[in-house]
């Protein structure tokens, strides 16, 4: 689906708070996307930013974590590029535990993290997460602890999909509870098609500004 | 999505997305303006969100990014605020009236009129006491203002939206105002914009500075001036490398008797512009606002100060619109006719100021604004660049026998790209280094000593001289470089015209002046092919040019003329005016002093109207000036493409470049073309190559290109297979097989090539498979593998899949 192009970023208009359903059984990490339920994809805040619109990312959280997948159309091989990431094909997750969207300068609790579908990890056939510093800081956030996140990558014909599992204090500050809000926007890099922003918009200065990105609210657990 | 977010707003606050902004009630206007606070409303049952409003969002995004500011910018438009009215002070202050007079009222009128009510205030002994130093301060200051010739300001007027001119003048009032003596001020064309009428209050400021006992250094070209000046240095003889020594010095009589001086004969008379004999003629300009043939009119026009006037401009003539500073002539020609043009001719966004209607049209084809706006923000832009000489420059030197036998492409000589440029600097020929609580500083590169390019690049030489040499080359001194190349000349002859013989070609865009800006637009514009019916406006032109330069650019415009163009000029310059075939004469003052036309015609009626403030001075300097025909030609046509390629190609006369003279070296050979080292085996090529050329018959393949090895069925028409070499991490195989004879997974499976995540050792990643067959052509199936191994090419499944791929029957293709 291709996005409109706007004069004025609508992305701008508003400070819209995505619902992630709470689920009771973890996902399993492990690429493939059977155990996801329709009504976790996330709202389409893609289409504010503009541009085409290839991917689709959805969320859910219990006790256990927060789970994120992000599904990518794509027909051409894989390219990466660990120098550079933004020059392969790479998706950016932006994090704020504390999601409180008020200051411009990040903070202890914000993570810039970067994830390769594949890469050099073992035989070059696993995907990669690292962490980047975000400039400008007011404060530097922990290192996260990789050994509770987990992460693995799917290649289908037409598709990629990447899976991520977020332990509680995988990253500083973050608890998951009932009505949790947490700051979010990810941006998918394609090598052929370019970027897909959700929950910012290009332009805005989300490497280094929390205020851009969006929200992730923690839904209530099934009555 | 946003339709979704805008239905939510309006839903949960009542009101139909459907009805128009002006018939919301007010407490729905007042929510798309402002939002809904900190209100969330749901949007569905995955989405909540708050609604902004468009202000605070506009502000809020302008503070974010300053991409985004340039792009709001161009929506929004500074109203007064509703509060204050615009008067910027509290009910409390505005309410305080002196002599009647508020604060806000004092502040919003020209100052010569603000001036004028404190001259006339008579005071009683108590208020004298009480206000007496202030408002002696205050009448002191403004007298100042109104002396350099800024009397229609108003208190109230903003600085940035003061012209250069106007800010210098305003700082010089205030120097003036300070009374310090024993200081040196320095002065670069005081007089730019100031109509002749001011000059001379200007010139009377300056001495009254020199009187205090200071000193005035003032950098000027206006003839006014330096017949006043004590004392005259006079630089020269030429400009750029032919500059840089007293040419004369003293009084401005001893100046005027130095016969090497130019600045001197052109006081003396010796030199100057002369006025035609006879005017291009022109026919009576249209009455009751009816449209006329060869006119093009501007009816009811009432932007800012202008008074509802109808303002004709003859078509395929000189005008000159002239008139005090602001009097209206920028409101009416930028702010009016040019966005007009734009808007009907070039369907440009902005219309212009308020007017009734604009007549006549139909008649001009095009509209080119040589504004001073500077040509590009970054160094990467230059006049070489900008007037599109640079492209005539790098395929001049990739034609030279050195970079052909190089194999370098016009590619390799730029300075944007990788391949010929310095690395260190990425072209750019400084560096920035950032220092720790002070501001970063640009440093000359250490790796290309500022050149921009590699060593490798820099050995490619033209008559002597690399392609770093010609950033560095003055207009004048590349066109004597560059003569034998009719396009290149033909660029450089039209920048030397324009008197930007002394610009060094690769001056970085940042670093021009204004009028060194507008003149480089006007020489792109002379260059291009001439379309005649086009209107060239131009505000100033000659700012900043010696004499002899004016004579130089007046040429050029009267080149553009007889090509069948109308050139509109905005100018306090009298040698321009005099020159002129028309002139609208605007005033009779600034501000609201101003906005009529004063009179209109060829120059001899504004000299005889008694009401033009311009007439004066315009009839001095015609009597001062002789008369004579000039022959001026049409613009040039640019020379032909051909004859540009014939001069290039005797350069490489007999030089073949690599992949001609020997093919297979340069494809097989261990580094790519833009340097890096080639990492595919090269057996891999060959291997294929030798397996193609025998299912089809040939001896071998063609090898005299730079990116492909191609081969065709019966050694003609097109391509049946190739293998494209210019990358480092693979060669690309590819063979057009007729339709449905391979399937991918089984081809896959036949191949077994593994993957490039498969592959250990290789810092090239991808699960996707190196063999993939494209079925979108009707015509034939598209097999590409991305080689890499000898083996893989050898195996007798590749083999047989190019066998059977090239089978004898021909399979009908279609050109790419």
């Amino acid at each position: 689906m291709s996005g409109r192009e706007y004069e004025f970023p609508p992305a701008a208009l508003f400070e819209p708070i995505a619902i992630c359903p709470y689920r009771e059984r973890s996902v399993r990490v492990d690429g493939c996307l059977g155990d996801w339920s329709e009504s976790e994809i996330l709202p389409a805040l893609g289409e504010l930013a503009g541009g085409e619109q290839y991917a689709t990312l959805r969320s859910a959280w219990n006790e256990h974590g927060l789970f994120l997948a992000v599904e990518v159309e794509k027909q051409e091989p894989i390219v990466t590029n660990r120098q550079t990431p933004s020059a392969g094909d790479a998706i950016e997750l932006f994090i704020d535990t504390r999601g409180a969207r008020s200051g411009h300068r990040a903070t202890q609790f914000c993570y810039h993290l970067v994830i390769l579908p594949t890469g050099p990890g073992s035989g070059g056939q696993e995907p990669v997460i690292w962490r980047e510093p975000i400039r400008r800081s007011l404060q530097r956030s922990p290192e996260p602890d990789f050994d509770a996140i987990r992460v693995a990558a799917g290649l289908g014909d037409d598709c990629y999909a990447m899976e991520l599992a977020f332990e509680p204090d995988s990253l500083h500050g973050y608890e998951p509870a009932e009505g949790l809000r947490i700051g979010f926007a990810a941006v998918i890099h394609d090598i052929q098609r370019g970027r897909q922003y959700w929950g910012t918009a290009p332009d805005f200065p989300y490497e280094r500004d929390p205020s851009t990105w969006s929200l992730l609210e923690h839904g209530p657990p099934d009555p | 999505m946003l339709e979704q977010l805008l239905e939510a707003v309006a839903g949960e606050s009542g009101f139909d997305l459907d009805t128009p902004f002006e018939e919301l009630a007010d407490e729905h206007q007042r929510l798309v303006l402002y939002g809904t606070g900190d209100r969330e409303l749901r949007v569905n049952d995955r989405l909540i969100a708050r609604f902004r409003g468009l202000v605070p969002s506009i502000e809020e995004t302008s503070r974010l990014s300053s991409r985004f500011r340039k792009r709001v910018g161009r929506i929004l438009r500074d109203l007064p605020c509703p509060t204050c009215n615009g008067g910027r002070v509290n009910a409390e202050a505005a309410a305080a009236r002196f002599r009647g007079r508020t604060i806000v009222e004092l502040c919003s009128e020209p100052l010569s009129e603000t001036a004028a009510f404190f001259s006339s205030v008579e005071l009683s002994e108590r208020e004298h006491d009480l206000t007496g130093e202030i408002l002696e301060e205050i009448t002191r200051r403004l007298r100042l203002l109104d002396e350099v010739g800024l009397g229609y300001l108003t208190l109230n007027r903003s600085a940035p939206s003061l012209s250069g001119g106007e800010s210098q003048r305003v700082r010089l009032a205030g120097q003036i105002g300070s009374g310090l003596t024993g200081v040196l001020y320095v002065l670069d064309e005081p007089t730019v914009g100031v109509h002749p009428s001011d000059n001379e209050r200007m010139l009377q400021a300056l001495k009254d500075l020199r009187d205090l006992g200071n000193t005035a250094l003032v950098v000027e070209h206006d003839e006014q001036t330096l017949r006043e000046a004590d004392h005259l240095i006079d630089l020269g003889p030429g400009s750029g490398p032919d500059g840089g020594e007293v040419i004369a010095s003293g009084t401005p009589n001893q100046v005027m008797r130095r016969k090497t001086s130019q600045t001197g004969q052109f006081l003396a008379g010796e030199l100057q512009v002369p006025v035609p004999a006879e005017r291009r003629p022109v026919s009576g300009p249209p009455r009751n606002g009816d449209p006329q043939e060869g006119w093009l009119s501007i009816i009811g026009a009432r932007h800012h100060n202008l008074r509802n006037i109808d303002a004709h401009f003859p078509l395929g003539v000189l005008t000159c619109v002239t008139g005090p500073s602001g009097s209206g002539k920028t409101s009416l020609v930028n702010e009016i006719l040019y966005p007009e043009l734009a808007y009907h001719l070039h369907g440009a966004q902005d219309v212009g100021g308020p007017h009734r209607r604009i007549l006549g049209l139909e008649q001009v084809d095009g509209v080119i604004n040589i504004d001073q706006n500077p040509i590009g923000q970054t160094p990467r832009s230059s006049p070489v660049t900008y007037t599109g000489l640079f492209d005539l420059v790098r395929e001049l030197y990739s034609m030279l026998p050195e970079a052909m036998v190089r194999g370098y492409g016009p590619e390799r000589f730029s300075f944007n790209k990788k391949g010929g440029r310095c690395e260190a600097c990425e072209g750019m020929g400084r560096r920035l280094v950032e220092m720790h609580f002070l501001p970063d500083v640009w440093v000359e590169c250490e790796e290309c000593g500022g050149r921009r390019y590699n060593a490798e690049t820099c050995d490619i030489e033209y008559r002597g001289r690399s392609i770093a040499d010609v950033l560095e080359m003055t207009a004048g001194e590349a066109l004597e470089h560059f003569d034998r190349f009719p396009r290149i000349r033909h660029i450089l002859q039209t920048m030397v015209d324009v008197g930007l013989g002394y610009l060094p070609l690769g001056q970085p865009a940042p670093m021009l002046s204004g009028g060194e800006a507008q003149r480089v637009k006007l020489a792109r514009e002379l260059a291009k092919p001439a379309r005649g019916h086009t209107v060239y406006l131009l505000d100033e032109p000659t700012t900043g040019l010696h004499c002899a330069d004016v004579l130089k650019l007046l040429e050029v415009l009267q080149r553009l003329v007889e090509a069948g163009n109308t050139v509109i000029v905005i100018e306090h310059n009298l040698d321009v005016m005099k020159v002129a075939d028309w002139i609208i004469d605007l005033g009779p003052g600034g501000g609201d002093g101003g906005g009529e036309i004063v009179a209109t015609g060829p120059p001899e009626d504004i000299a005889a109207s008694e009401r033009s403030t311009t007439g004066p001075f315009l009839r001095a300097a015609l009597e001062r000036s002789r008369r004579e025909q000039p022959q001026w030609q049409a613009v040039s046509r640019p020379p032909a493409r051909s004859d540009h390629r014939a001069a290039l190609e005797a350069l490489a006369e007999d030089t073949q470049r690599p992949w001609e003279r020997d093919g297979r070296a340069w494809h097989l050979g261990p580094e790519t073309p833009t340097g890096e080292p080639r990492q595919w085996e090269a057996g891999a090529l060959e291997t294929f190559i030798e397996l193609a050329a025998s299912a089809l018959g040939l001896e071998d393949a063609d090898w005299a290109d730079r990116q492909y090895v191609r081969l065709y069925r019966d050694g003609e028409g097109d391509w049946v297979a190739r293998a494209r070499t210019d990358r480092q991490w693979d060669v690309r195989l590819q063979i057009r097989a007729p339709k449905g004879i391979f399937e991918q997974s089984r081809l896959e499976q036949a191949l077994k090539l593994p993957t490039w995540d498969e592959i250990d050792d290789l810092p090239r990643y991808g699960k996707r498979p190196r063999v993939r067959i494209n079925t979108r052509s009707r015509d034939y199936d598209l097999i590409t593998v991305w080689g890499f191994f000898e083996h893989e090419i050898c195996s007798q499944a590749f083999r047989q899949m190019v066998e059977r791929a090239l089978q004898p029957e021909p399979v009908a293709v279609v050109a790419e």
